[in-house]
């Protein structure tokens, strides 16, 4: 089943100093349970792409339905976890895993204990009462995955999740939260501008054209039995698949 | 360096040694103002300046407990405190509401943002004779002056703050369905607690100086209205003496703020 579809979907953003179209005539559909990458050059409308199926901007043109509903507005069954955690400084870790739910007035004691229990899960479970400012940079992205799926949304965006960590730390997340999200059978269209983590991480990835963005091709990513990212990246097809997105990707710069 | 494994010899001296200096800092301070007043002392007593001019420590304490005594002083240093804090709350309550709106209305923002540059910049004491005409020779005036002196700072301040909220975490905010209000309440206020704290800090020192300037224009009591006063009848120990109040009250409403501000500051864990 479909849950999440863009149907011929334009973007321009307006600036003084002229238009710039982000998206152009893109079509793409997710399944349930599928978890979809999302590779392009830099600057070609990745992000653009995960605003509008949160419902954070609407498209000149085109259609954008979750779970079969058009999207006119943010969507709580569409969770979404930006580059940098945005941490607030001043709430500790708990509260700040509490925020989505504070909003939607849903902070009630059994979501804290799922909370609770969530951060137990990713390891963060003695630092419920630390402030953000005394945790490591994997620490915080942990915590901010927590706040995301804290809202149990059905549909997850993850926007270039892990590029701000350092290398070590960004392989160990990848299995961490592959495993998590993987578990949890959850949809997760993940933008990344890193090939090996889209391909080890991903069912399907699609790779996109220079602005405005537009599908180039998509490759379904088969390489069963499906393990850890961190061991798919030692299967004998992962380096066709990298050669190939690279390609693709190479011809355009 | 672990706590369990003992402060090693160096450490321990590097401690010692800290604690020496910042004691000869402060004995030095203490020395200071002592050698100060008793030159003061001396000099006016060996007429090597006028006292009528300098007056002299003994007198200006002499003064104060005469004032003391005969109740006055209460009520003078009572009325410039009672106005200071007024103006003062008043001047932040209002630069917050104001800002806040400012906040809310970008078009109002950009609509008012020249008058605001232009109040900022006109010398607040040339409003003076206006309020006494508008609110009487009474303490409205010189609240207006206080609030007058320090409001437009506070809304520039706050604005300014409001404004540079990360763009990312409003985002953040949208994207879990916050409502404008809430946006307002959960990044862009709490965000800008540092700067409302940077605020509080600056209005307390323009509330000093509006309520002074206030007094001085149309006030029959406060410590504004007796240096005046003592110029004007040239009791020169009646102004130091006032002057001398004064410094021990705003330094003591100083130390409030700055001790409120770090415990807020840990409270929020970032001390
Ligand atoms: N709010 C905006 N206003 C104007 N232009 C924008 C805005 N957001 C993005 N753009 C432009 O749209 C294009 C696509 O942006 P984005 O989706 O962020 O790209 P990506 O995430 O792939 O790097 C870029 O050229 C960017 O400059
Ligand atoms: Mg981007």
């Amino acid at each position: 089943m479909a849950v999440v579809e863009l149907e011929d979907v334009t973007v321009t953003y307006h600036t003084p100093s002229g238009e710039t179209r982000a998206v152009e005539d893109l079509s793409l559909t997710v399944e349930s349970g599928e978890f979809v990458s999302i590779v392009g050059p830099s600057g070609c409308g990745k992000s653009t792409l995960l605003s509008l199926i949160a419902g954070l901007i609407r498209p000149d043109r085109g259609q954008v339905r979750v779970g079969g509903v058009p999207v006119r507005g943010p969507n709580p069954a569409v969770g979404y976890m930006l580059q940098q955690d945005h941490l607030f400084e001043w709430r500790t870790v708990l509260d700040n895993c509490l925020l989505g739910l504070e909003v939607q007035g849903r902070r009630t004691r059994s979501a804290v204990l799922r909370v609770r229990r969530l951060l137990k899960d990713v390891g963060l479970g003695d630092f419920a009462h630390r402030f953000p400012a005394q945790l490591s940079g994997g620490m915080r992205q942990r915590a901010a995955l927590v706040r995301t799926l804290a809202l149990d949304p059905k549909v997850l965006l993850l926007d270039e999740p892990f590029s701000a960590l350092d290398y070590q730390t960004r392989l160990k997340l990848e299995d961490e939260v592959s495993h998590i999200l993987r578990t949890q059978g959850r949809t997760v269209i993940m933008v990344t501008h890193d090939i090996a983590e889209a391909v080890s991480m991903a069912d399907r990835v699609i790779v996109l054209t220079h602005r405005p963005a537009r599908v180039r091709r998509e490759y379904v990513i088969d390489l069963e039995p499906r393990r850890s990212p961190v061991q798919v990246r030692e299967s004998p097809g992962f380096s066709r698949y990298f050669r190939d997105i690279w390609r693709d990707l190479d011809v355009q710069v | 360096m672990s706590r369990s494994d003992g402060v090693s010899e160096a450490h321990r001296r590097y401690l010692a040694q800290r604690r020496r200096r910042q004691l000869a800092i402060f004995a030095t301070q203490v020395l200071l103002a002592a050698v100060l007043l008793v030159l003061w002392e001396a000099g006016a007593r060996e007429r090597w300046v006028n006292p009528f001019i300098v007056s002299q420590p003994t007198r200006i304490w002499e003064q104060i407990v005469r004032m003391a005594a005969a109740g006055e002083l209460w009520v003078h240093l009572g009325a410039t405190v009672w106005r200071t804090m007024a103006g003062f709350g008043l001047a932040t309550g209002l630069g917050l509401l104001v800002a806040s709106l400012l906040w809310w209305s970008p078009f109002w923002a950009r609509v008012v943002d020249p008058y605001l540059v232009v109040l900022n910049s006109v010398p607040k004491i040339s409003l003076g004779p206006l309020f006494i005409v508008w609110l009487g020779t009474n303490v409205r005036a010189v609240l207006a002056m206080a609030v007058a002196i320090a409001v437009v700072v506070t809304i520039v301040m706050l604005y300014t703050a409001f404004r540079e909220t990360d763009p990312n975490k409003i985002l953040l905010l949208r994207s879990f369905g916050a409502t404008r209000w809430q946006v307002f309440t959960k990044v862009v206020l709490p965000g800008a607690v540092p700067t409302l704290l940077a605020a509080v800090k600056v209005n307390i020192g323009l509330a000093w100086v509006g309520t002074i300037m206030g007094e001085f224009l149309v006030s029959g009591a406060g410590l504004g209205y007796l240096i005046i006063y003592g110029g004007q009848v040239f009791n020169l120990t009646l102004v130091m003496s006032s002057i001398v109040l004064l410094l021990i009250a705003s330094t003591i409403v100083y130390l409030l703020v700055d001790w409120t501000e770090k415990y807020i500051a840990r409270q929020r864990g970032r001390a």
